[in-house]
């Protein structure tokens, strides 16, 4: 279960501390259910619409229409009038497509308390091994201003998937610090993107920081409507939570440009903090009424129980 | 057309007539005012999302002064390098106080000691000695009083005109103590005295203060003369009389057929009755006399006199200095106060 991105014969040399930062690639295996039925005929673990040769009970048909005598229902049979011979009908488990959708817009680069890059790169592996491991196809997409096609996973049921999908997003982080996409990019493609996964249903984990204008998050969430969604907000709390306690800063939005001074004080913290919390009922209020499972706030150092709890716990 | 709304421009504010500028390029650097406006090279801490959290006046207003104070302190230096000035010109002041013209005599009789009644040599100071203490403590007094000065001994010197500057009058009577010389010509210093109080409107008490110890002879036409102008200027005449040891006292009238030749000072004492205008002597034996002539004079107020008086060209680039001072501390406050690393 243990794969490491680089392994590395040496790793025992290294300083205490890179040799954690590449052992961190470690995917977990969380699980989730999926309430409605997938419509795809690889083999899985969710239920579909179409009857075969699972466990699932579905009914009972003629014999003439269905004729397979070895799951001949005697009881039922008997007690039909006038007497015909049932069978018993079981529908077909398949796979269903998970995606992950990464916005990598430059608000996502912010350098706080946690590495939300990290972060994202840990919670994406680990979801195309869940996904892998559950039978399922692990697509991704990426997009900032524009699709991110070095991010860009067709649905695959490949056993080294999450692997790749580690090296790639880890590449990606490095060749983004030179290229210094830090800087003024904002997530106006997440929509687009959403909207080319096709139309068959998809399980969609939105991985963001969710500090969208309404327009934008109103488009995704449209866009998202036909899939499963499930918001995964990252979202770092030194930015608004844990500020120095007085002082006089300017501040600049990573993607707009903005520039702002802030005059630190007690009742500037109390503010802040407060649009802070009132910002994370709204977003989940948005989420609820737009129809999506419950959104995942993902704290730095999540475990996979934790997630799999929230997956299981939470329905469309 | 440019041009010429600018010259209007500069006209009416009275550039070159009132005011100036010692040097015209630090203009060039008004411009760079601009500059904390346009640049963005502060330092700045990234922030993921700003657009939805709480606008704060205060914060706002201080990055509005923080460039305020950059602009207000590049203008303000600009300007300060500019070396503006108000040009030397003539202000309206309102004195209540008399105008006096002190007549000094400064002939060589003046050298000679002074009458005292002890015999001691610390005693024996030259009359000129006296006389100029006697003046100092007059000039010393009665600052509304315009005072001027004009010395004579063989022919007259105006020594300070008319007027308010009293360290004028002072370094005047500071020039005297080169000592006297030549004879006693009272006629043609009080006439060039009266002559400054010709050529001004009668605006209150003027006092000619003659400080001799008299010693001349003047003749009937001479008298005449000085007797119409005394009368046409109406000014008050004050003989601060510094007797010398020779010399005769004032007080008492001659004794019957002594020829009044012989006392000149006796004689001109006679004629200045004549004159028709106040006339007081007093004749100075001891200072304490001398203290008294002069607080007659400090008492004469009168009328509010209106007179004219320069005030030299003024440098204004020491305003401009102290708003950059200000600016400057402004900025140094705001930088204390700004945050150097976000992480607390």
């Amino acid at each position: 279960m243990a794969i490491l991105s680089v392994p590395t014969a040496n790793a025992s040399e290294m300083s205490p501390s890179s040799s954690q930062l590449q052992a961190a690639f470690e995917p977990s295996q969380f699980f989730y259910n999926i309430n409605w039925r997938s419509k795809s005929y690889h083999a899985g673990a969710t239920l579909t619409t179409h009857h075969g040769n699972g466990s699932d009970f579905a009914g009972f048909a003629s014999l003439l229409a269905c004729p397979d005598p070895k799951r001949i229902d005697i009881r039922a049979s008997v007690r039909t009038v006038p007497r015909q011979w049932l069978v018993r009908t079981y529908l077909e488990r398949a796979a269903v497509r998970v995606y992950a959708i990464i916005d990598v817009s430059s608000s996502m680069f912010f350098q706080g308390e946690a590495n939300m890059r990290q972060q994202v790169t840990e919670f994406v592996s680990s979801l195309a091994w869940s996904a892998n491991r559950q039978g399922d196809a692990f697509g991704m997409r990426a997009a900032d201003d524009h699709e991110q096609l070095a991010l860009q996973v067709l649905p695959s049921f490949q056993p080294g998937t999450a692997q790749a999908v580690a090296q790639q997003i880890t590449r990606y982080w490095q060749q983004a610090e030179t290229m210094n996409r830090a800087d003024g990019r904002s997530a106006n493609a997440i929509p687009e993107t959403l909207m080319s996964l096709g139309s068959q249903r998809a399980l969609v984990f939105l991985l963001s920081d969710f500090y969208w204008p309404d327009a934008l998050l109103q488009q995704t969430l449209q866009a998202g409507q036909h899939h499963d969604v499930i918001p995964v907000v990252l979202r770092d709390r030194t930015a608004t939570a844990g500020l120095p306690s007085f002082g006089w800063a300017r501040l600049r939005d990573m993607e707009t440009g903005e520039e702002r001074s802030w005059m630190l004080r007690r009742k500037l913290h109390q503010q802040i903090a407060d649009h802070a919390k009132q910002q994370k009922k709204s977003l989940n209020a948005r989420f609820l009424t737009a129809g999506t499972r419950a959104p995942l706030w993902l704290k730095p150092g999540w475990r996979a129980e934790e997630v799999s709890r929230h997956l299981m716990e939470s329905m469309s | 057309m440019w041009e010429e709304g600018a010259q209007t421009v500069l006209l009416a504010s009275g550039f070159n007539e009132h005011w100036g500028l010692t040097d015209f390029w630090p203009l060039l650097l008004l411009p760079l005012a601009v500059l904390p406006w346009v640049l963005r090279g502060q330092m700045n801490f990234p922030h993921p999302a700003l657009q939805g959290l709480p606008a704060d006046p205060l914060s706002a207003w201080l990055d509005r002064l923080w460039k305020m104070a950059l602009s207000l302190l590049i203008l303000a230096l600009s300007l300060a390098l500019t070396g503006p000035y108000l040009k030397s010109q003539y202000v309206e002041k309102i004195g209540r106080g008399a105008h006096v013209m002190i007549v000094l005599d400064r002939s060589a009789s003046m050298n000679e000691p002074f009458v005292k009644k002890g015999d001691d040599a610390q005693a024996r100071v030259p009359k000129m000695e006296v006389a100029r203490k006697v003046l100092k403590t007059l000039v010393a007094q009665g600052h509304d009083d315009l005072m001027g000065m004009v010395t004579f001994s063989t022919s007259p010197i105006l020594a300070a005109p008319l007027g308010n500057d009293r360290e004028f009058v002072q370094a005047a009577l500071d020039a005297t103590e080169a000592g006297g010389m030549g004879f006693t010509a009272v006629a043609r210093g009080l006439g060039m005295a009266l002559d400054y109080f010709a050529d001004q409107p009668v605006t209150g008490a003027r006092a000619m203060v003659l400080v001799s110890d008299g010693g001349a002879h003047l003749d009937g036409k001479t008298q005449d003369m000085l007797r119409a102008m005394f009368m046409r200027q109406k000014a008050s005449l004050y003989w601060i009389y510094l007797r010398s040891e020779s010399g005769v006292s004032l007080k008492q009238s001659l004794a019957e057929g002594e020829n009044i030749d012989a006392y000149p000072e006796y004689a001109l004492h006679e004629y200045f009755q004549t004159l028709n205008v106040p006339y007081r002597v007093y004749e100075a034996e001891n200072p304490q006399a001398v203290m008294a002539a002069v607080r007659d004079i400090s008492t004469l107020k009168n009328k509010p006199t209106r007179y004219l008086e320069p005030v030299s060209r003024q440098d204004l680039s020491q305003y401009a200095y102290g708003l950059a001072w200000l600016a400057a501390v402004c900025l140094i406050c705001l930088y204390a106060l700004e945050l150097k690393r976000w992480q607390a």
